[in-house]
């Protein structure tokens, strides 16, 4: 696992570096599969496809993830629209009622005047249901872990009491506060 | 040998819930030889069962009942349908604990007389004193194997504790250790030891964890007097006449009504449902629900003062190795009203994986942005702490029938309403800081003062009082208006402490079945 040491002026510093689809810059290769990503969906068209992975991103703006892993989010959500009119209707109308106030196209749109769009819209159905598709698929997916640092699962592997669950670069607390454990 | 009771037998004990007050009563009980059914509305899932999965665990065995909230407590709002986080399922929230195994403090059972009289806290002193509880704190303490208790060696600490212990003592806290813990810290009772999964909140699948439904309920089936029924969702407790218990109407798995006569009947179904079915109860001869006659069914609903505080340290933790919770402060849960407040809280080391941390970090719609995404990217460097302190009892803070909204089986939701007292406030914010200072003394980068989340200690709402007027059961949890019907879970907690209340429901359902088997012989009820 990467270990990276952390301050609080270089955390300041890098939030405010945060900018759109890092794919829009990343030369022509990754337009490509991200424009065939868009036009792949089984239910929602390509602008609303792209304006909701925008939205993901800009709910939880992430520096070590990759724009193709917001796309799980917006993946599970066209899933879903697939079986559900409703549900499709209200990505629709979400997205351009997004669009029309930031003047035309969200995604042009400063990350700035995004984030003031996305607070005005705060608690409505559709952004409701972008922020728990975030919270409740994207962040309870593998992929996302690996990269955050999560490992889940520890039971077929044993449990941590050999696996380094005491292996942070703090000092070891005596003996009589953390006793040693079974199998030492 | 298992046993099965005729629905007609009415000379069985008839136990509502398997958690950690109905579980261990039907254990007592069943060992003292008297004849238990126990109704149990969840399934019974064994270790095997239990998934390493927090959303998968929490919607395997959670109560999902349709509830609702009122009040302006951040639940109402965050969590308007789920106001607490509790378990159906044989064992109860037994299953999902983090094993914090604490005794009140003697000051903490006569609040009234300590505290005085707060303006808006409906204060009582308890029936009972800690010197009266301290043999069966020791019982349950040896039942549940409470590590460094009876000699059982304290856990060793992880990541998390790690941090924590050096934030702590570099604030100088004193009482800074990994915790009274149901934990098996070396095998014991036929139990492994713990292997550090960090799975306690999902079900523990070395077993190494104390809970009522693999630890007490299997026991009570040896006995050959006893009978768990799985599925059985009790709707109604029933009365002759005489206006004595004799029975209860429970929905079945296949959905159909049964009725279960007793002699006794004891209520164990968690502080939420326990007042709720007393209310749905109600009858001719008991209009406002049973053992009612006080109005007190239901009120001073308690939930502990909670929060949490979250910190970005500034280099890896990986808090979610190890024990859920591994540590504690002890120093803050003293009654010391120069901080501006009365009561005291504990302040306990908690960790929980990414998938409830993004649910929980910020709860509610309000949870987004660079400050919650840079910490849930960087969730490795993440260390964490949950603040327990005693809240006070409020009239208004209620369970009441939400007639206008009905569950799976027709019956009237329960509406929780909360309001946090003037005390319950400033003794959060004074947690938030000292949980601040702990993260900052130990390195933090940035640092969360997160809400309350569904709450997991529901308590209070049957309350047991000296006097019948000032609350529903007396200090044996015995009904004050009615002789054979009783209240064993925490409903009955006059008062709610600083400490996690477990033991302390234990403790009394182990007193109870002294009392019970004890009146049963002599023929009284
Ligand atoms: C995540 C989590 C962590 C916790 N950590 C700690 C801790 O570290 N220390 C601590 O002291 N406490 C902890 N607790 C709290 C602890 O679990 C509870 O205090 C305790 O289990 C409550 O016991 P009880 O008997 O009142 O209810 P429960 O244990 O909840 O049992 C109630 C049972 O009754 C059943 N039931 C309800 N209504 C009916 C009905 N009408 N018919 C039939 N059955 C019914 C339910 O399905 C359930 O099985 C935690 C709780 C949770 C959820
Ligand atoms: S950490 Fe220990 S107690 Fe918790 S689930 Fe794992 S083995 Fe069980």
């Amino acid at each position: 696992m990467k270990k990276i040491k952390l301050d609080r002026r270089s955390f300041l510093k890098n939030s405010s570096k945060i900018s759109g689809f890092v794919v829009l810059s990343g030369g022509m290769v990754q337009l490509n599969a991200f424009n065939a990503w868009a036009d792949k969906k089984s239910s929602l068209d390509s602008h609303v496809a792209k304006t909701m992975l925008l939205v993901s991103k800009d709910l939880f703006p992430g520096k070590k993830f990759s724009d193709e892993l917001y796309m799980i989010s917006v993946d599970s959500l066209d899933g879903k629209a697939a079986t559900d009119e409703s549900l499709k209707k209200s990505f629709v109308d979400g997205v351009a009622e997004i669009d029309s106030a930031a003047g035309g196209n969200y995604m042009k749109a400063s990350y700035k005047d995004r984030v003031a769009i996305l607070k005005k819209i705060q608690g409505n159905p559709f952004f409701s249901t972008l922020r728990w598709e975030m919270v409740s698929v994207f962040y309870n997916n593998k992929k996302v872990w690996d990269v955050a640092g999560y490992q889940g699962e520890a039971y077929d592997q044993g449990g941590y009491y050999l696996r380094g669950f005491q292996d942070a670069d703090w000092p070891q607390p005596p003996e009589k506060a953390s006793p040693k454990g079974w199998w030492e | 040998m298992a046993k099965k009771f005729d629905l007609n037998d009415d000379s069985v004990a008839v136990v509502i819930g398997s958690g950690a007050g109905g579980g261990t009563l039907s254990n007592e009980l069943a060992q003292k030889g008297v004849k238990v059914v126990c109704l149990e509305a969840g399934k019974n899932y064994s270790p095997d069962d239990f998934v390493n999965d927090e959303w998968g665990a929490f919607l395997q065995t959670a109560w999902l009942d349709n509830r609702t909230t009122s009040g302006s407590w951040s639940i109402a709002s965050n969590w308007p349908n789920l106001p607490s986080w509790i378990v159906k399922s044989v064992g109860g929230s037994t299953l999902h604990w983090a094993g914090a195994s604490l005794r009140f403090q003697e000051h903490e059972f006569k609040v009234r007389t300590e505290y005085g009289d707060v303006a808006g806290a409906n204060l009582l002193d308890w029936p009972v004193s800690l010197k009266e509880m301290e043999p069966y704190y020791d019982k349950a303490e040896y039942k549940i194997g409470v590590t460094r208790t009876h000699g059982i060696p304290g856990l060793p600490g992880n990541n998390n504790f790690k941090v924590f212990y050096d934030g702590a003592k570099k604030l100088g806290y004193k009482d800074v250790h990994t915790g009274r813990m149901g934990i098996n810290s070396m095998p014991r009772d036929g139990r492994n030891a713990c292997l550090q999964l960090g799975f306690c909140f999902q079900g523990c699948k070395s077993g190494a964890k104390w809970s009522a439904g693999y630890s007490e309920i299997p026991k009570a089936e040896q006995t050959g007097n006893f009978e768990l029924r799985t599925q059985a969702h009790v709707i109604q407790i029933t009365h002759n006449k005489s206006g004595k218990i004799d029975g209860v109407v429970y929905v079945d798995a296949d959905g159909n009504q049964q009725k279960q006569k007793a002699r006794i009947v004891a209520v164990a179904g968690n502080s939420i449902e326990t007042p709720r079915l007393l209310l749905m109860s109600n009858s001719s001869m008991y209009p406002d629900g049973l053992s009612n006659s006080s109005g007190q069914v239901g009120k001073n609903y308690m939930r502990h003062l909670t929060g949490s505080v979250y910190a970005l340290m500034d280099k890896p933790v990986n808090f979610h190795r190890g024990t859920t919770m591994a540590g504690i402060v002890t120093d803050e849960s003293i009654n010391d009203p120069r901080r501006g407040f009365v009561g005291g809280y504990e302040l306990e080391t908690l960790a929980l994986g990414l998938p409830f941390m993004a649910g929980f970090l910020i709860p509610g719609v309000s949870g987004w942005g660079e400050k919650v995404s840079n910490a849930l990217e960087n969730y490795d460097h993440l260390a964490g702490m949950w603040i327990v302190g005693e809240d006070m009892p409020q009239e208004k803070n209620a369970v009441s029938l939400n007639t206008d909204v009905k569950d799976q089986n027709g019956m009237p939701v329960p509406n929780v309403h909360f309001d946090d007292h003037d005390n319950d406030i400033k003794m959060r914010k004074h947690a938030f800081g000292k949980g601040t200072d702990v993260y900052n003394a130990a390195g933090a980068v940035d640092v969360f003062e997160t809400p309350p989340y569904p709450s997991t200690h529901n308590l209070g709402t049957c309350r047991m009082s000296e006097k019948p007027r000032d609350g529903v059961c007396d200090k044996n949890g015995k009904s004050h208006d009615i002789a054979n019907l009783f209240i064993s879970d925490g409903s009955q907690f006059t008062t709610g402490a600083a400490e996690n209340p477990t033991l302390t429901i234990v403790s009394l359902a182990i007193r109870q079945a002294e009392h019970i088997a004890k009146e049963m012989s002599k023929g009284t009820i």
